[in-house]
């Protein structure tokens, strides 16, 4: 697994060694607060948590927060250097009407695709989004599905007009490019709209437009930065940095990459700056930073105590403060 | 303006767009396989049944049966009863198409083996 970083829980710590004396678990300090994540979404959207890559959390299942106060020492990902405070002075309230490259999402960088990240985050410090107005960001893009669709087209188009796969020991196989031209056409014609995602954060919705279409708009707590996890049949990690919503295709903003410390530094840079919730690969973890509740749980927040008899015995000094 | 909002909204939710697709090959597949059985058993003109169209056929059938398996997948996750009841339908079909065309091929080796 990758290093844990040193954890500092000032307040439960005692609670916390408790807790993981009593129980062994192999990350025992990790359920104190359960806080079931489906409420977060409605009923009805918990089909996007599956479909995005990588997968996500099951409804039903549940998870802990930590509402990301804890503080954490030896970051080793302060060499990517990112900036810490808005750079340009783009926040003047003049709107730009012009929005940055639509085509900025098709290139994550062949190698080293984290420091590519940090590298479009210097030059915008809301990548991948732009912003328009003081609290309103805007994204406009193409599925990258676009070129590829196109690429196929054009090379089974060329198959089938010059016949080069078309009879293969007296079996008629033109078919098969017939189909790489049908399916590229289509990938080709329904990636060729413009997406457009607006984060308004002075009215708290997000809306989503394709082609100036309305898809759906909504609160700003279904939108979110999460990791991804995928692993190879040697039991390598890889993570990949996905921006998702309810009703959003999932936007890969760094593809599969092995370091966990930078990916998680980078996601949670991007969540703070663009003011959404950020969420683990884990569907358990305390590295979630959730800082928007939908609206039933504004003043009681979701998050319920677990083993509250964990906590009335005094604590021996356990292994937590690594 | 209108027709091109349609259509952007209309690919949006791509298991649909699967479902539909699986159903327009089942059709297809279901010409063909009429069109065989019909000169298999009724005009005995066997020259004109697919068989040099195969490789493609089962191709095209086991694209249609992962299409329609897709479709379904994403349908079960939407809470709308009719859609997937369709899907599965669909699905079900392009499995039941599959068999069938097994089985009119093996009918048609027994028919050409060569007995001595």
């Amino acid at each position: 697994m990758f290093p844990h970083p040193t954890l500092q829980i000032r307040t439960v710590n005692q609670a916390v060694q408790e807790a993981s004396a009593s129980r062994t678990r192999a990350r025992p300090s990790l359920d104190l607060h359960l806080v079931a994540l489906p409420c977060l979404f409605p009923e009805r959207s918990c089909s996007f948590l599956v479909r995005s890559p990588g997968g996500f959390l099951l409804p039903g299942k549940s998870a802990t927060v930590g509402s990301g106060r804890w503080q954490q020492t030896s970051r080793p990902v302060d060499r990517l250097c990112l900036p810490t405070q808005a750079p340009k002075g783009r926040i003047s309230g003049l709107p730009t009407t012009s929005s940055g490259n639509p085509f900025q999402l098709w290139a994550l960088g062949l190698f080293c695709t984290e420091r590519h990240l940090a590298k479009r985050l210097k030059d915008n410090s809301f990548y991948p989004f732009t912003q328009q107005q003081p609290n309103v960001f805007v994204l406009e893009y193409y599925l990258d599905t676009l070129w590829k669709g196109t690429l196929l087209f054009v090379v089974c188009l060329i198959l089938v007009s010059f016949g080069f796969v078309s009879q293969v020991q007296k079996q008629e196989t033109w078919g098969f490019p017939a189909y790489g031209v049908g399916v590229g056409l289509w990938l080709m014609i329904s990636s060729l709209p413009r997406r457009r995602l607006v984060l308004n954060h002075t009215r708290g919705v997000y809306h989503f437009s394709i082609q100036g279409r309305t898809v759906c708009q909504g609160p700003m707590h279904l939108v979110y930065v999460r990791l991804a996890l995928s692993s190879d049949a040697y039991g390598r990690c890889f993570f990949q940095l996905v921006l998702c919503g309810h009703k959003l295709e999932p936007l890969v903003l760094v593809q599969l990459s092995e370091r966990y410390e930078q990916m998680e530094y980078l996601g949670r840079h991007i969540a703070r700056k663009l003011n959404i919730n950020y969420f683990d690969c884990l569907a358990t973890s305390y590295r979630h930073v959730v800082r928007h509740w939908p609206l039933g749980a504004a003043f009681s927040p979701g998050i319920m105590l677990r083993k509250t008899g964990a906590y009335d015995k005094p604590g021996s000094p356990s292994d937590l403060d690594v | 303006m209108r027709w091109r909002d349609r259509v952007a909204v209309l690919f949006f939710p791509q298991g649909m767009m699967l479902t539909m697709a699986a159903m327009m090959l089942f059709f297809i597949h279901l010409c063909i396989f009429a069109s065989d059985v019909h000169h298999f058993c009724v005009t005995h003109h066997y020259d004109r049944m697919s068989f040099r169209y195969t490789v493609v056929l089962m191709f095209s059938q086991v694209i249609s049966i992962c299409w329609a398996a897709m479709g379904s997948l994403y349908a079960e996750m939407t809470d709308v009863k009719f859609l997937r009841c369709f899907s599965l339908t669909i699905l079900m079909l392009n499995g039941a198409m599959f068999f069938n065309r097994l089985s009119l091929e093996f009918m048609a080796l027994q028919y050409r083996e060569e007995n001595h």
